[in-house]
């Protein structure tokens, strides 16, 4: 087997499964392989599922030049509040600044919304007597005794393992931050330290606060589990680079990764916003619409020209009915993603209406759904789908895992059906169009608060779970168009191999356009471009030719939000200059419909992004795995919601279809990571990269 | 497609997508705003009405009380200029008190919006301007004409034309021209972009005009709204309560609540009379806090139009304080406007004890007038809020504003335009009303005048003798109080603070739910853990004993 170190690996740690691919360059075969997660020590999840997938592939660790990894380490740490102890320092009359939050209600009529709780709680917080004003000047020293005195204190008292230090104005000057951030790291080397600038330089205290809040939280649960995979690839022979996916789909090197976790907090749905990205450069047509449906949770998103929307705030740990505003918010840049909790393990109940629901609760990886046989006892559906017959006992998504439908049987029956007073199997199939119905409205919110119409739109099905509701999901919003990629199961891991290796800056330094002269304007430029050049290791540094892309936030002087203008790549830096006015008030016409030619403007932040090497082309990678035979595994007994009793349908083994083939439902699609469902009369057809792209049938839901 | 055959998907998609145009509207403005109140405090909003003029969408994020107010607005903007004589590119603008939201200092920016030719439905579009002249932000003016300018409902725009004059009158006649007009026009590029997103829609759809989504949109929240109505108990149920003045006497706010069948019918009776000064109330503005009430209590999950009026008849005596007639002064009629909310809410509460929610402490909005240090003009608005009431099964939240939704300013942005610095906003412990539900606690906030000259600050405080009322036996929440350079002064009024000077405010908190005995030990221990009371307090409020750390 080849050898030459061309190989690329990508892993994506989510909530219930670890997963991992595998390619190269010059070798053009995709392995895949899909691990249960261990949220107790998520390495050993990595270290088997690399063990297995490795000597699938026939490939040596010290082969791989290149890992991307995806996590949802800090997310889940936010969301279970299984952060670190954090402590946080703040400019003095601040102290309450986590409590009192945007004092706005993110709904104007409900009387019962309700906020999450501060991640740092009063006790854990100081106040420090230093200021710096709003132009940047000191205005009260920082008293270094103070902080040192405060972080003993907290330490002493709560055995804190990071803090954040939010000082007031620290976007305009950071001075303070820097300096209480250095002394505590020098006389606590244990401690963790986030400043709030340093995370996010941006001005809006709240957001910025919280933001370096989360961070700190989730720092040494991350600086561990980093450390311990470095020193455990290295063990191993492994001498390439290793990337992490930041959220907003681009990498993140070790450092950076190590410093600012919060950039990670959405990496797993951005490596499945690229998967996406793959189809859609050579699938030409229609937007988009990616169901990323795992375990614990499902993310939406639109991917129109290959790419995900960008943003720069997003929200976790929603606690109110999944409301946008419910969770804490966080300034980072982001896909413009959407997350809904409905996973293949979230926990179906009654609720206080006496009707079944499902989620927002999850049983994740440990103990599992039921059927797993590792002391779940709460039904989910994958439990569900285990006893509607969609998913086999031996082929269950994740690896093969075994699994028991006695045990689904038992918790359903015991949890459920017996209180609705319904069978089992009607009770599970109620579990699945629950699941559907949720995703469903979601999808429909997600399409109005974009003005997108989600009927014109194609469903992508990533994650292990979304094959299998996919096509039942697409009937009820009447979409035309089902895509379930081929390895569907492992999108995300897949993504991970095509993510571009560029890193971005971002400087904040506010100057109106009249008081810039064209050095100015090339100066600041440089600097920034040179700071991120010093920063790309050799190794990615000779990865490829580097290309630049530059943006700028501008505003009308007066105004209080930016719009982000790209400046055109190739023009030489004088004439960019020269057409900055232009620039910016055709896009803000574009943008708001009117223009004010007479008004001066101004410069916000400054922005860089340098890209050093291309993508790997998955698409031409021959897919990896048995064939053996034909393409008919024999038949499953399925549960028939019309008929309300068990009907053969064929199964059939993915692996051995062919390009061209067409198919019409009912049947079942099963490979090592996933089931697809295609319902009766629900019509597939393979691609000419071994994707299904199937047409639902919509009148099954119309009543 | 046929419009005859709107199935409930194609309507619950269409719905979706004109809430989803509004939103963008109001964020577009909010974006686009020349003026902090606007855009950091989110004082604003955005509708969409079919071509009869019902209101069938709004931004989801407007400010409250602007609920209802819209369909008002526009039914006397279309007596002026009729719908029949309307013209593409066509642009009403008004800032009358009595035909739009209560005071002079919103405009409303209304456009038709036409489709080959045809008219096809409004956008309007509502924010609030940093001065219109006269006394500015002031609740001194006995009447309207020390307000400063009313512009009665202009076109603007005719047929794509700018209305030059109109503009220039407007420049000579406020504080800050450049900032006012910069949001006139953002109003109406935001109708404009409106126009075309409809359009847009209308395109994708194959639809031809909004009547059958209009009729679906209102036919299925009347029903829904009315569900709720004839659900709850018929009866005639009363409230009254007091709020301060200027001077030594309150006044008396009394309302007649009667619910019967499917209707809700609000009366006023009993109120006192107007004042004069500026906080009296027309009654557009006491209507659309009874329209918001309503909609608290009966479907707050679906998205507000025209069916949340449909069953409500509100009547006030004339030259009762809530139902000013021209020429009273109105620019504070938030102050004593907002106690609609709580007045109805006691109201229902004797109908449907265990939906309400005890009342909230309120916000304050302080306007700044004077002169930055470059020399430039001063003139904004701080926010800040106090708690909110406790109901059933949940305390209220701390520094939450209602029934107003007036966000924060953040203090950086605020310190970065004014010269003035925020130097504390601490949580204030014990403000929040005992219950066995907790009213949310207020806040301190001290502000340090940095300009480096002496400016003027209006206050409009409100609380600040008469408490936010515990329900069910819950206690009432702290008062509000303002003080300069700690010397307490009356809550409305203008004051001058000297360079370098202190202004502190100290807001009030929400009332409580319920006896404060039946609140369990460990949520009083927890609520000293977090600052939200004293062990004074615990012991005082809840007989609970904190030891000493």
């Amino acid at each position: 087997m080849n050898q030459t170190g061309q190989f690329q690996l990508g892993i994506d740690i989510g909530g219930t499964f670890t997963d991992f691919s595998l390619s190269g360059r010059e070798f053009r075969q995709l392995y895949v392989h899909k691990q249960l997660s261990t949220p107790d020590d998520p390495l050993q999840a990595v270290r088997e599922g690399l063990g297995v997938l490795l000597s699938k592939a026939g490939v040596q660790l010290a082969a791989i030049s290149r890992i991307t990894h995806a996590t949802t380490l800090v997310a889940n740490a936010v969301l279970e509040r299984k952060g670190d102890t954090t402590g946080m320092l703040c400019t003095k009359g601040f102290v309450s600044a986590l409590d009192i939050g945007r004092e706005q209600r993110y709904d104007l009529y409900d009387m019962r919304i309700e906020y999450p709780e501060p991640l740092v709680p009063l006790p854990l917080r100081r106040e420090i007597d230093e200021r710096i004003n709003s132009r940047g000047e000191i205005e009260t020293d920082l008293p270094e005794q103070e902080v040192l005195e405060a972080v003993r204190e907290l330490n002493g008292r709560h055995r804190i393992s990071s803090v954040a230090v939010c000082f007031i104005n620290s976007y305009r000057n950071p001075v303070h931050e820097r300096r209480a951030g250095e002394i505590i790291a020098r006389e606590f080397p244990g401690i963790s330290v986030s400043t709030s600038a340093g995370v996010l330089p941006g001005i809006r205290e709240y957001e910025r606060w919280t933001t370096a809040v989360v961070n700190a939280y989730s720092q040494s649960i991350f600086r561990t589990y980093l450390s311990e995979l470095d020193a455990w690839l290295t063990n191993n022979g492994f001498t390439g680079t290793l990337h992490l996916l930041g959220s907003d789909g681009g990498v993140v090197n070790m450092d950076t990764a190590r410093q600012y976790p919060v950039r990670m907090l959405a990496s797993g749905s951005a490596a499945a916003a690229l998967r996406c990205g793959q189809l859609d450069k050579t699938n030409a047509g229609s937007d988009l619409l990616m169901l990323d449906m795992g375990g614990t949770t499902a993310k939406l998103g639109i991917i129109s020209g290959g790419k995900a929307q960008k943003r720069y705030d997003t929200e976790v740990g929603l606690v109110y009915r999944n409301k946008s505003g419910s969770g804490l918010p966080v300034s980072t840049p982001v896909l413009d993603l959407a997350e809904i909790a409905a996973g293949g393990g979230s926990i179906a109940a009654i609720d206080e209406r006496g009707a079944l629901k499902v989620g927002p609760e999850s049983m994740g990886a440990k103990p599992g759904p039921a059927c797993f046989g590792l002391g779940g006892e709460q039904p989910t559906p994958a439990d569900a789908n285990l006893l509607l017959g969609y998913y086999g006992t031996d082929s269950f998504p994740g690896g093969k895992l075994k699994s028991s439908s006695g045990l689904a049987e038992q918790v359903i029956a015991g949890n459920l059906a017996g209180r609705l007073a319904a069978t089992v199997p009607r009770t599970a199939w109620g579990i699945y169009e629950t699941v559907n119905e949720n995703v469903s409205a979601a999808i429909k919110h997600y399409s109005a608060e974009r003005g997108i119409d989600y009927r014109q739109c194609r469903l992508v099905a990533c994650g292990g779970a979304a094959p299998a509701h996919a096509l039942a999901i697409a009937g009820k919003l009447g979409m035309a168009q089902v895509i379930i990629p081929f390895a569907s199961g492992v999108a995300s891991a897949v993504g991970l191999l095509s993510a571009p290796v560029s890193f971005a800056s971002k400087q904040s330094y506010r100057t109106a356009l009249s008081g810039l002269s064209p050095e100015g304007f090339i100066k600041r430029f440089t600097e920034l471009e040179n700071s991120i050049l010093r920063s790309i290791s050799h190794e990615d540094a000779a990865a490829g030719k580097p290309e630049t892309a530059r943006r700028l936030d501008m505003r009308y002087l007066g105004q209080g939000f930016e719009l982000e203008v790209s400046l055109p790549s190739g023009a030489d830096m004088k004439s960019l200059y020269a057409a900055l006015p232009d620039l910016f008030h055709e896009a803000y016409e574009k943008h708001f419909f009117t223009r004010f030619p007479d008004r001066d403007m101004e410069i916000i932040n400054w922005k860089a992004e340098v890209t050093v090497a291309g993508t790997l082309p998955v698409d031409g990678c021959k897919p990896a795995g048995h064939s053996n035979g034909g393409a008919s595994t024999g038949v499953r007994n399925v549960y028939s919601h019309k008929d309300d009793r068990f009907v053969e349908w064929p199964v059939v083994n993915r692996y051995a279809l062919r390009q061209g083939e067409k198919f019409t439902g009912p049947m079942l699609i099963e490979d090592d990571e996933c089931t697809a469902v295609i319902h009766e009369g629900d019509s597939v057809e393979i691609d000419d990269r071994l994707n299904l792209v199937a047409s639902p049938v919509s009148e099954r839901y119309e009543q | 497609m046929n419009n005859n055959s709107l199935d409930i998907i194609t309507l619950g998609l269409l719905w979706d997508r004109l809430i989803s145009i509004a939103d963008e509207i109001l964020l577009a403005l909010v974006h686009t705003s020349f003026s902090m109140t606007v855009r950091e405090a989110w004082d604003a909003g955005a509708v969409i009405f079919d071509r009869s003029g019902r209101p069938i969408a709004q931004g989801s994020q407007s400010t409250p009380a602007f609920t209802g107010t819209a369909f008002y607005t526009i039914e006397k903007l279309l007596e002026s200029y009729p719908a029949h004589s309307l013209e593409d590119g066509d642009v009403i603008i008004t800032n009358d008190p009595w035909i739009g939201t209560g005071h002079i200092a919103d405009v409303s920016v209304l456009r038709p919006v036409f489709r080959d030719g045809d008219l096809i439905g409004f956008v309007m579009t509502i924010t609030h301007l940093v001065d219109t002249g006269g006394r500015g932000a002031s609740v001194s003016s006995r009447d309207i004409y020390e307000e400063g300018l009313l512009i009665p409902p202009l076109k603007i725009y005719r047929q794509g034309r700018l209305n030059e004059e109109l503009l220039d009158i407007i420049k000579g006649n406020v504080r800050a021209p450049e900032q006012v007009v910069g949001d006139i026009m953002a109003n109406i590029s935001g109708t404009y972009a409106g126009g075309v997103k409809l359009n847009e829609m209308l395109d994708q759809y194959e639809h031809d005009d909004l009547q059958d989504i209009a009729d679906g949109i209102i036919r299925q929240s009347d029903t829904a709204v009315r569900e709720k109505i004839l659900a709850m108990p018929d009866g005639v149920y009363n409230n009254q309560l007091q709020a301060e003045t200027r001077d030594e006497q309150p006044v008396t706010l009394a309302c007649t609540l009667e619910i019967k069948s499917d209707r809700v019918k609000i009366d006023f009776t009993g109120t006192s009379p107007c004042v004069p000064y500026a906080i009296n109330v027309p009654l557009c503005y006491t209507r659309s806090w009874c329209a918001y009430t309503l909609k608290c209590l009966t479907t707050p999950y679906l998205p507000n139009n025209l069916a949340n009026v449909l069953p409500l008849d509100v009547t006030a005596p004339q030259d009762c304080i809530l139902n000013a007639q021209h020429p009273a002064a109105t620019l504070g009629r938030n102050t004593v406007g907002w106690y609609v909310a709580p007045l109805l809410m006691g109201a229902f509460a004797r109908a449907l004890p265990e939906a309400v929610q005890a009342e909230p402490g309120m916000a304050t909005a302080v306007a700044f007038n004077g002169t930055l240090r470059n020399g430039g003009k001063l003139l904004d608005q701080y926010f800040a809020t106090g708690g909110i009431g406790a109901m059933t099964g949940l305390d209220g939240r701390q520094t939450t504003p209602a029934p107003t939704n007036c966000a924060m300013i953040s203090s950086e942005i605020w310190e970065d335009e004014t010269d003035i610095a925020v130097l504390e906003r601490r949580i204030l412990p014990d403000s929040g009303g005992a219950g066995q539900y907790r009213g949310g606690p207020g806040q301190q906030v001290v502000l340090r005048n940095n300009t480096g000259h002496p400016i003027s600050l209006a206050l409009f405080g409100i609380r600040t003798e008469y408490p936010a009322k515990g329900y069910a036996g819950g206690r009432d929440g702290g008062l509000r109080a303002f003080r300069i350079n700690n010397e307490t002064v009356p809550g409305k009024g203008t004051h001058t603070l000297s360079a370098g000077g202190l202004f502190t405010i100290r807001e009030a908190g929400g009332g409580g739910f319920g006896d404060p005995g039946k609140r369990p030990g460990e949520k009083v221990r927890e609520d000293y853990r977090k600052g939200f009371i004293t062990s004074t307090g615990a012991k005082q409020d809840y007989g609970i004993e904190i030891p000493e750390e």
